[in-house]
């Protein structure tokens, strides 16, 4: 009870200070984060999609958070799906003709969508399912606008259940609609055209290129007429309006939900950086403790170890052993502990015991012929605890920079999202040439909070704990 | 005993500590095997080679030409003892690390063209001590000028946002270097992204000079902004402790004006720790010299240690680790001398 009092009192007393509060706040944020990480996304569903790039497909790429139309005052648009296998989804009709006399089947879907955004779509997709037997179905797709116009992008055979038109890609569909875009502007020279952008600009001149044209908003559909010779036959379409904005955190290049990396970092990051300090101040601390008690052969062996782990370039070894070993973050948790046991944190223990034990109760304790296990568990590690778990906290951030640091280098947990492998993926793609600002500035933004967090509850426990040291 | 014997003393010590180190790295290194096997391979491919081009056997067929590379690959294993237990060849390794014969690279190679570790290391040595030895002086300079300052000015305004600001340290450079590279390069488009010289370099000397100047300023600004709040307020605290020293209110009581107060009373003492300060502070950017490189594409040791891991050269990565334990010893050692030279305790 006393102990808890005691909690109570020092917890109190942080609560006093500006920077501490503002660090207890943080990290109670990052806490309720870790938290949040597994409810949102259960472990076995990040384990098993992070690194799936099929998973991702109906995001879209590099896409800004959504937030950010609040801060440019201009609406960007997010993706529209329209998808006819989805009874709910009221925007698709799909109706089925027998053409009897001529043993045909028509197929006839039609998805609308109302588009209002300031701003042009990124890319746009189509994905025909069709079941058939027998000979190849034919299909025809008109894009209609909100002007009347018309376009007929796709006129052609599907050869298999599933076939992909990548429309602001496709160079024939891009062909077809250069020559929409010159009959509509009546123009017969056009150096180029950008598919998302013409099918979605009013017909002015400069439709075809992003920065001149201008966003024609309204009700648009798409006419997708599947004919086939399989009366049994179904086909179903699927439109992918990819968006420029995207969830809390946007996308990367893969299209993957940054929300979900950022939110999971948290918990690897805490986890990995206190059980890494936690376990290097114990196990550095109790071996300072022993070695200086003893004294002698013991304590000068030690010594010299410290001396030598000084010079041992500490990050280019664990640096080889990672690439050599293609460890996970756990597995680098034992690497960095193992490397750290004979850390600069003894000296500081060392010479804290050598006052203690000078001490009388010391003294008393050796006279009554208490074994040596003894007196450190019980009367120097008490002693000790108060004095390091400043150091403990506060050099929670090291671990947790040292990890980002090596997840930046390419070498970091293979399956888990980490914030330093998104800043890895960030930096190798050329976010920072490419201007990718939320790629990168998020994770950055959550590694700084969570470092001032351990910082400053660690300077602040050092004055509360360590009164000597205290400002006067 | 004499500066010169205490100094051969910690010269041996350090020597010693840099062999423990350099073998430690080795063990470690090949419990996979891997050195092995890269040495095995290495071995190989030089006696084929020179089976090749050697007209005395050019005449045979190649079946002939491998049997006799087999021949001699297997002699040339047992005279280099690559066929002893690891315990001795282990030992053989360590040798030629410590005596600098770092072997021949797999992929990564000097820009004359060489695969010579060695020349490849030399080739990017003044990079990384030019950029990091500047910055450390830099910083140094900052933080104690300003430490010192503010000894002077304990409580006011620049103080209090000094004290509160010390937490932000704890973010390494690489990482403020990210942000900075963003907001100069990326949005404002003043200053380069990285490398260490435009390209193409400029002709005169001056020019370069400037470019090399130029592309130096993110890289250390980074570093800079990382130890600022924290180096201030270390040295600040550092001045007040000897400050408060009773020599120090003697001579103000003494009436010594306040400009020789400062610089013979509390700054003179101070020499020896702070030059350990300095020292330290070098070797720690050594430490972070990998990403700091990697991030600002900057042609040192840390980047080509970044090179080396993405190529998956292991010999230049177990070099660069080498060249490293010699670099923060060889820091360590200056930094006796220096303290053998200002502190007379030692030199008695």
């Amino acid at each position: 009870m006393s102990s808890l009092n005691k909690i109570r009192g020092i917890i109190d007393e942080l609560w006093k200070g500006k920077s501490p509060r503002i660090g207890i706040i943080l990290l109670i944020f990052y806490i309720f984060l870790s938290v949040l990480a597994p409810i949102v996304y259960p472990y076995s569903y990040v384990i098993k999609y992070w690194n799936d790039p099929t998973h991702w497909q109906d995001n879209p790429r590099l896409a800004q958070p959504v937030w950010v139309n609040y801060f440019i005052g201009k609406k960007l648009p997010e993706t529209i799906i329209v998808d006819s296998r989805n009874a709910k989804d009221k925007r698709a009709y799909k109706q089925e003709n027998i053409l009897g006399g001529f043993g045909f089947k028509e197929i006839n879907i039609v998805e609308n969508f109302i588009y209002d955004y300031d701003d042009f779509p990124s890319e746009i997709t189509l994905i025909i399912f069709s079941n058939f037997s027998g000979k190849f179905p034919f299909v025809n797709v008109y894009f209609e606008r909100p002007d009347g116009k018309e376009v007929q992008l796709i006129s052609s055979t599907i050869t298999s259940s599933r076939t992909t038109y990548y429309i602001s890609q496709d160079p024939k569909i891009i062909n077809t609609i250069s020559n929409f875009v010159k009959t509509s502007i009546h123009t017969s020279e056009l150096n180029y055209t950008e598919p998302q952008v013409a099918l979605f600009a009013e017909a002015k001149e400069g439709m075809e290129s992003y920065r001149t044209a201008k966003v024609l908003k309204g009700l648009y559909g798409l006419r997708i007429n599947v004919l086939m010779q399989d009366l049994n036959g179904t086909a179903d379409a699927k439109l992918l309006v990819y968006g420029k904005v995207y969830g809390l955190a946007g996308t990367d290049n893969f299209r993957r939900d940054l929300t979900m990396g950022l939110l999971w970092g948290a918990p690897v990051a805490i986890s990995f950086g206190l059980t890494a300090s936690l376990l290097i101040t114990i196990t550095q601390t109790f071996i300072a403790i022993f070695a200086t008690w003893k004294g002698g052969l013991v304590d000068s062996i030690i010594q010299r170890i410290v001396e030598i782990y000084m010079i041992v370039p500490f990050l280019n070894i664990l640096i080889i052993i990672s690439m050599f070993y293609k460890l996970t973050i756990w597995s680098l948790l034992v690497a960095v502990v193992l490397l750290s046991i004979f850390g600069g944190g003894m000296k500081g223990t060392r010479s804290l015991i050598m006052q203690v034990k000078e001490e009388g109760y010391i003294e008393a304790a050796t006279s009554y012929g208490a074994s040596d296990l003894r007196i450190v568990l019980f009367y120097l590690w008490p002693r000790i605890l108060p004095t390091i778990i400043p150091g403990l906290i506060g050099a929670v951030p090291g671990y947790i920079f040292l990890e980002a640091g090596l997840a930046f280098l390419g070498l970091g947990e293979p399956t888990l999202p980490t914030w330093g492998k998104m800043l890895n993926d960030a930096y190798n793609l050329g976010a920072v040439y490419q201007g990718y600002w939320w790629w990168i500035l998020l994770p950055i933004a959550l590694i700084f909070g969570i470092a001032i967090a351990f910082a400053t509850i660690g300077y602040s426990l050092e004055k509360i704990l360590n009164p000597r040291l205290r400002e006067e | 005993m004499g500066a010169t014997s205490y100094l051969t003393k910690r010269a041996l010590a350090l020597f010693l500590t840099v062999v423990i180190a350099t073998y430690l790295t080795i063990v470690i290194v090949n419990i996979g095997g891997y050195i092995d096997e890269i040495k095995k391979s290495q071995l190989y491919e030089e006696l084929s080679q020179m089976v090749k081009r050697d007209p005395m056997y050019r005449r045979l067929t190649p079946e002939e030409q491998d049997k006799i590379i087999n021949q001699m690959y297997e002699l040339e294993v047992k005279r280099q003892g690559l066929d002893q237990p690891f315990l001795i060849k282990s030992f053989i390794y360590l040798k030629d690390a410590i005596t600098l014969n770092l072997g021949r690279s797999l992929y990564i190679t000097s820009n004359t063209g060489s695969n010579d570790v060695k020349l490849i290391i030399l080739e990017r040595l003044p990079a990384t001590v030019l950029l990091f030895t500047t910055l450390t002086i830099i910083n140094f300079i900052i933080q104690t000028t300003l430490g010192l300052y503010l000894s002077r000015r304990r409580g006011s305004l620049f103080d209090k946002v000094v004290v509160s600001l010390a937490p932000t340290s704890v973010i390494p450079g690489w990482l403020y270097g990210i942000v900075l590279i963003l907001i100069f390069a990326s949005y404002l488009k003043i200053l380069p992204y990285g490398g260490m010289v435009d390209v193409p370099p400029p002709e005169d000397p001056f020019s370069y000079a400037l470019s090399v100047l130029k592309h130096m300023i993110l890289p250390m600004l980074s570093w800079i902004v990382a130890g600022f709040f924290m180096g201030i307020y270390g040295s600040r605290t550092f001045f007040l402790l000897f400050s408060s020293e009773d020599y120090v209110t003697m001579g103000k009581a003494k009436g010594i004006p306040e400009k020789d107060l400062l610089y013979r009373y509390i700054f003179r003492p101070t020499l020896p720790p702070i030059i350990t300060g300095l020292a330290l502070g070098l070797i720690g950017s050594w430490g972070g010299a990998i990403i700091t490189e990697t991030v600002f594409s900057w042609p040192g040791l840390g980047r080509l240690t970044y090179e080396a891991i993405s190529a998956m050269d292991a010999p230049v990565i177990i070099a660069t680790t080498i060249v490293y334990a010699y670099l923060l010893a060889a820091t360590v050692f200056i930094l006796d001398i220096l303290y053998s030279y200002l502190d007379p305790r030692i030199r008695v």
